[in-house]
C-alpha cells in the first residue's frame, strides 16, 4: 500500500526572501493590476434610462433646450466664420470627416438605436464556423478586428447593468406636435438574441487636429473618429455574422461605452469622465459589438491613472464651461444625465453641451490638455511609466512639467492658422 | 524615423568608441566615480539629442526647446564635473609615476 503524506514544504528565511522578492518584482514589472473592475460600483448604481442622456434630452427636455438656446449669442457664432479654425475651408474638412457617419450612422450619433449600420437583425450565415474554445475564438475575432481597422480591441462579458434600461427613438414618420416636439418611442430593449460577449473597439483620433480644440478642425478629428467607428464596428459585426453568429454594433446608442471598455482592459477612467488608454490616452472613440458568440474576456487593467488624476486637474483647468470636477470622487451625480452609484469624478454634461452650442462646434479641450494624450513615442511611454508610480508629488510635478513643456496647449490660434500651410 | 534611430545608434557607437580610444591612447586609469561620470554624461547627452529629435518629429517646438534647456543643462553640468574629476585622476597618476 502506498501511503501519501502531505507535508507543507519548509521554507527557510533565505528562500522566503527570494520568493517574496521575485513576486514583488514580477508584479512591478507587469506594471498593471488585472484582477477586478477598477472602479467602485455600489448598489445605488442602476441601469440608466437612455432618455436621461444629454443627447436624448434634447429631444424631449424643452426646458433644458430653451435654457441653452437663450444663452447662445448668434452674432458671435456668425463672427467665428472669419476666425482661423472656423473658416469655410475648415468647415468643409469637418463635414467631409463626418460624411461616412452622417451617411451610415447619423441616427446612432444622436443616440437613436437599431438603425442604419447599427441595425440589430442583419442576416447571419446559416452554417456556424466552430472554434476550438472561447480563447481561440477571441484571438481570431481580435485579429480580424485589427485587420478591419481597430486600433485597440478587447473582450468583455455582456453585463446588462451597462445597457440602457429603456431606449428612446424618434419616430421620423409622424409629424411633430404643435410645440415642435417629435414623437418618441420609449421602450425596453429586446435584442433578437441574448448577448454573451462584447467586443470593444477603440479607434484613435488624429493627434494634430484634436490639438486645435476648440475649433471646426478639432471637430473634423471627432467626425473622422465617428466615421471610423461606424466602418470598423459594422465590418467586425459583419465578420461575426459571416461566421454564423448573431451580432450587431452599437455606438452612442443601446449601452454605455466606457464601462465596457474598462471591463475589456482597454484603459482606465479619468477625471474628465473619459477612458484613458495607455496607447493614446483619452484620444479614442469607442464602438461595441454585442454577440451571442462565447469569447474569452480580457481582464481590466490599471496603470496609475486614478492616482495621477487625483493630483493633475489639467482637464478641469482647461474646460471652458467648468464642467469637470476639481474635487474628490463622489457617488452622486450633478444632473439627471449622470448615473449615480459609481465612485468617480462626475462631470456636468449640461454645462459641457451648452459650451458646444456657444462654440458652434464640439470641444475636446479636456482630451487635448490631458497629459496622457500623446503620440505613442518612446519619451512619452517613459513619462507614462514614471506617472504610474504611486507618489503624489511626482504626479503634481509631472502635470506642471507637461504644461511647462508646451503639451496640451488649448485655444492655439497660431496652430489653427498654420494647419493649411503645413504639408 | 528609422533613419533617425540609425543615426542616433551610430552616434552612440562612435562617441563611445572615441572615448575608450582616447583613454587607451593616453593610458589613463579612471577611478570608478570618473567612469560613472562618463556614463552619466554620455547618457544625458544622448537623451537630450533623442528628446530633441523626437519632439521635432511630433512638431512640439516648445517641448524640444525645454528638453534642450533642462536635459542639456544637466548633461553640461555632468560633463563639467566629470572633466574635473578625470583631470584630478590623471594628475594624481602622473605624481605617482
Amino acid at each position: 500500500m502506498i501511503k501519501t503524506t502531505k507535508t507543507a514544504p519548509k521554507l527557510d528565511r533565505r528562500q522566503f526572501l527570494k520568493i517574496s522578492t521575485l513576486a514583488t518584482a514580477s508584479g512591478a514589472l507587469m506594471g498593471t493590476s488585472a484582477n477586478c473592475f477598477p472602479v467602485k460600483i455600489t448598489d445605488k448604481c442602476k441601469r440608466m434610462d437612455q432618455k436621461n442622456t444629454i443627447f436624448a434630452r434634447q429631444l424631449w427636455d424643452f426646458e433644458f433646450v430653451k435654457r441653452i438656446e437663450a444663452s447662445i449669442d448668434r452674432s458671435s457664432i456668425e463672427a467665428l466664420e472669419k476666425v482661423k479654425g472656423w473658416t469655410p475651408l475648415d468647415e468643409a474638412l469637418d463635414e467631409a470627416a463626418w460624411a461616412l457617419d452622417h451617411k451610415f450612422a447619423s441616427e446612432s450619433e444622436n443616440g437613436q438605436p437599431h438603425s442604419q449600420a447599427y441595425e440589430w437583425d442583419e442576416p447571419v450565415r446559416r452554417n456556424k464556423v466552430e472554434f476550438q474554445n472561447p480563447k481561440d475564438a477571441s484571438r481570431k475575432i481580435k485579429k480580424a478586428a485589427r485587420y478591419l481597422g481597430a486600433d485597440l480591441v478587447g473582450i468583455s462579458p455582456y453585463d446588462p447593468l451597462w445597457t440602457y434600461s429603456r431606449l428612446i427613438k424618434e419616430n421620423f414618420e409622424s409629424e411633430p406636435d404643435s410645440d415642435g416636439r417629435p414623437e418618441l418611442e420609449h421602450f425596453v430593449p429586446e435584442f433578437p438574441f441574448e448577448p454573451k460577449s462584447v467586443v470593444v473597439i477603440a479607434v484613435e483620433m488624429d493627434y494634430e487636429t484634436i490639438a486645435l480644440s476648440p475649433s471646426s478642425l478639432e471637430g473634423a478629428a471627432t467626425g473622422l473618429g465617428y466615421s471610423r467607428m461606424c466602418s470598423v464596428g459594422y465590418s467586425v459585426a459583419t465578420f461575426i455574422r459571416a461566421l454564423g453568429y448573431r451580432a450587431f454594433a452599437n455606438g452612442n446608442d443601446v449601452s454605455l461605452s466606457i464601462p465596457y471598455a474598462i471591463a475589456a482592459g482597454l484603459g482606465e477612467l479619468g477625471r474628465h469622465g473619459l477612458l484613458i488608454t495607455p496607447e493614446y490616452g483619452p484620444r479614442v472613440r469607442l464602438v461595441k459589438i454585442f454577440t451571442e458568440l462565447e469569447l474569452k474576456p480580457d481582464k481590466p487593467k490599471t496603470f496609475g491613472v486614478w492616482e495621477f488624476c487625483k493630483h493633475c486637474k489639467r482637464c478641469a483647468d482647461s474646460c471652458p464651461s467648468q464642467a469637470i470636477s476639481t474635487g474628490e470622487p463622489t457617488l452622486e451625480g450633478k444632473t439627471i444625465s449622470n448615473n449615480p452609484g459609481v465612485l468617480k469624478w462626475y462631470i456636468n454634461p449640461e454645462k459641457c453641451i451648452q459650451f458646444w452650442r456657444e462654440n458652434g462646434s464640439d470641444c475636446a479641450n479636456c482630451i487635448t490638455a490631458c497629459p496622457f494624450n500623446k503620440l505613442p513615442m518612446w519619451h512619452h511611454q517613459l513619462s507614462a511609466g514614471i506617472a504610474a508610480l504611486p507618489a503624489a508629488p511626482i504626479h503634481t510635478l509631472m502635470a506642471k512639467m507637461d504644461k511647462f513643456f508646451g503639451f496640451g496647449d488649448i485655444n492655439n490660434r497660431r496652430a489653427n492658422a498654420a494647419f493649411w500651410d503645413e504639408d | 524615423m528609422s533613419l533617425i534611430t540609425f543615426c542616433l545608434g551610430a552616434m552612440v557607437v562612435l562617441i563611445l568608441w572615441g572615448i575608450t580610444g582616447w583613454i587607451k591612447k593616453n593610458q589613463i586609469k579612471l577611478s570608478w566615480p570618473s567612469w560613472l561620470g562618463v556614463i552619466l554624461t554620455a547618457f544625458l547627452a544622448f537623451f537630450t539629442v533623442a528628446w530633441l529629435l523626437s519632439c521635432i518629429i511630433e512638431r512640439e517646438s516648445q517641448a524640444a526647446g525645454m528638453g534642450l534647456l533642462i536635459f542639456g543643462a544637466l548633461a553640461f553640468i555632468a560633463f563639467g564635473l566629470t572633466r574635473k574629476k578625470i583631470i584630478k585622476d590623471t594628475k594624481s597618476q602622473a605624481k605617482g609615476k
